[in-house]
């Protein structure tokens, strides 16, 4: 794959639901463990909406990605008004920002949605990388983003070792205390563990990796 | 406290229903969303300032929007944050081409959803700035300013902010002129009795009988001291000098005082407060341009007082004494 349409950032969204439902008990047990339990229903909700929304988009004139993650962060954001959703919600929103009016992406743009995303929930969540949140795999995530960016690598290797970079920081979440979120009260139930936010983070990147 | 409602779920929505009963004239609903009110009288070219927050707080937040004040405020259940969504359909209802303002008090919940608003604003093509009301002295030291929490005192970062709007000065300088404003606003608390959230019904926190706690927040959170009631005088020193140790306010320095009933105090304690106020600043050379005296951010039935100093120069004694008129509170021009 040389370049990304809007074509297939839909069937990444509809990608990333499937994965969010197949993950979804999964998701609930890791949260019960050290949350409220309800991150797998909230993000198999919000990212179904998202992909509901993304079956009914009529494709306009000017195929603007941006505008199209935009409008997914919007989405989610109105069906999970949860912190995660509205976390997940302020990055796509954040990355739409960063996309707005392009049609096509190539590697250096992959690397700015994979930043942008990673900020958007940064600035949004204040938290940083070694929390043990989303963060740290976000984080890794786009800063391999970037490097396969300055080294003029196709997309495809790029999106690949933007993918193995999130499963990297998954499993060093295993051994990072938390700081914040609902997880912060239960510390230690989450050595060895790792962490569902994260968890969430990898499966974004899966769904670009699998399309 | 026995309440006038039905059920306690239909209480925020019922009482919106009656306000929009009330004065249709000058406020209305945004499509079907009670919960986003918005000005009848909308000025092309005129910057738009939007607030927003819980509601238990009457007339804070939505009391504020009509001419000279507000255009716009989105409120949640009580004590609850409205959603960004809801902001932003009033930031795009209010927006009239010169961008728009959104002026809110320093909670985690209020900040995580208009700062979202003010994103989404932004796509869509509307310039929002914003300004986090911070004025009570007793929720953080002076190092940590940016931290504290906003009370009754925002109802100067709203006067000036609305009437330097209805002047037509740009965003930059509305921003400027609230900015100004909030800095200059100090305000401290006292409570003498909890509240309680109707759906919740009962206090989930504690003041004894006999007791107060200055420094309360208008959502019950901790304050600085608990201590046994004292005579009205002695606790307006106490507030009084917290307040004057938090700024600089040198001899002839002119000041708007505003005492605020939290909602269970009658207004006639209110004034024996303001008597004690006005004596202290006068015994510091401090003094006062013009006072407020009443209801303008109240805790459901908190029964307490707040007290505000507004350190004055020529420009905010200006817009301070514009007009403004809104269905739940009018200025004649000083």
């Amino acid at each position: 794959m040389e370049k990304l349409l809007l074509e297939d950032c839909k069937r990444f969204i509809i990608k990333a639901s499937a994965l969010m439902d197949k993950n979804k008990w999964f998701l609930i047990d890791l949260d019960s463990k050290m949350g409220d339990g309800d991150l797998g229903l909230t993000m198999s909700l919000g990212f179904g909406k998202a992909k509901d929304f993304t079956l009914a988009f009529e494709d306009p004139e000017i195929e603007d990605i941006g505008l199209f993650f935009y409008q997914v962060g919007k989405t989610i954001n109105k069906a999970v008004p949860s912190t995660m959703g509205t976390l997940i919600a302020s990055a796509f929103i954040r990355a739409g920002k960063e996309l707005k009016g392009k049609t096509e992406l190539l590697t250096p743009d992959f690397a700015a949605f994979c930043k942008a995303f990673a900020s958007g929930i940064m600035d949004r969540g204040k938290a940083k990388p070694g929390e043990r949140t989303i963060v740290d795999v976000l984080y890794p995530a786009y800063e391999a983003a970037l490097k396969a960016s300055e080294e003029n690598a196709s997309l495809d290797i790029a999106i690949t070792k933007t993918y193995e970079a999130s499963l990297e920081g998954l499993e060093a979440t295993k051994n990072m205390v938390p700081t914040t979120g609902k997880a912060f009260y239960h510390q230690e139930k989450c050595v060895g563990v790792q962490d569902q936010g994260a968890t969430v983070g990898m499966l974004i990147f899966k769904a670009w990796n699998e399309l | 406290m026995q309440r006038l409602l039905n059920k306690p779920a239909d209480y925020v929505d019922e009482m919106l229903q009656g306000i929009y009963a009330a004065h249709s004239s000058e406020v209305k609903c945004i499509n079907d969303d009670l919960r986003c009110l918005v000005t009848t009288h909308k000025t092309p070219g005129k910057v738009g300032i939007a607030t927003g927050g819980g509601s238990g707080h009457l007339p804070l937040f939505l009391g504020y929007v009509g001419k000279g004040l507000l255009d716009g405020c989105c409120v949640g259940g009580v004590f609850q944050s409205p959603s960004s969504d809801q902001m932003l359909e009033v930031t795009k209802e209010i927006d009239s081409g010169a961008g728009v303002l959104y002026i809110y008090g320093n909670y985690t919940g209020d900040i995580l959803n208009f700062d979202m608003a003010s994103e989404m604003a932004d796509f869509e093509g509307i310039e929002v700035r914003q300004l986090l009301g911070t004025d009570d002295v007793a929720s953080a030291p002076k190092s940590l300013e940016e931290k504290r929490r906003g009370v009754a005192g925002i109802f100067y970062v709203y006067k000036v902010a609305g009437a330097a709007a209805d002047a037509m000065l740009p965003l930059e300088e509305v921003e400027r002129l609230a900015k100004k404003a909030s800095k200059n606003v100090k305000t401290i608390g006292v409570a003498l009795t909890p509240c309680t959230i109707p759906e919740v019904g009962k206090p989930n926190f504690e003041i004894a009988d006999g007791m107060m706690e200055i420094g309360m927040g208008i959502h019950g959170e901790p304050g600085i001291s608990k201590s046994p009631l004292k005579t009205a005088d002695e606790i307006v020193n106490e507030m009084m000098t917290n307040i004057l140790q938090d700024d600089t306010y040198e001899k002839g320095t002119q000041v708007s005082v505003l005492i605020n009933g939290l909602g269970a105090t009658p207004k006639e304690e209110l004034y024996i407060v303001y008597r004690r106020v006005a004596q202290v600043l006068m015994e510091k050379g401090i003094s006062i341009f013009n006072s407020y005296v009443g209801e303008f951010a109240t805790s459901m039935e908190m029964a307490g007082v707040s007290i505000s100093l507004c350190k004055l120069d020529d420009e905010l004694k200006k817009y301070i004494s514009m007009p403004c008129e809104t269905p739940f509170f009018s200025q004649a021009q000083l």
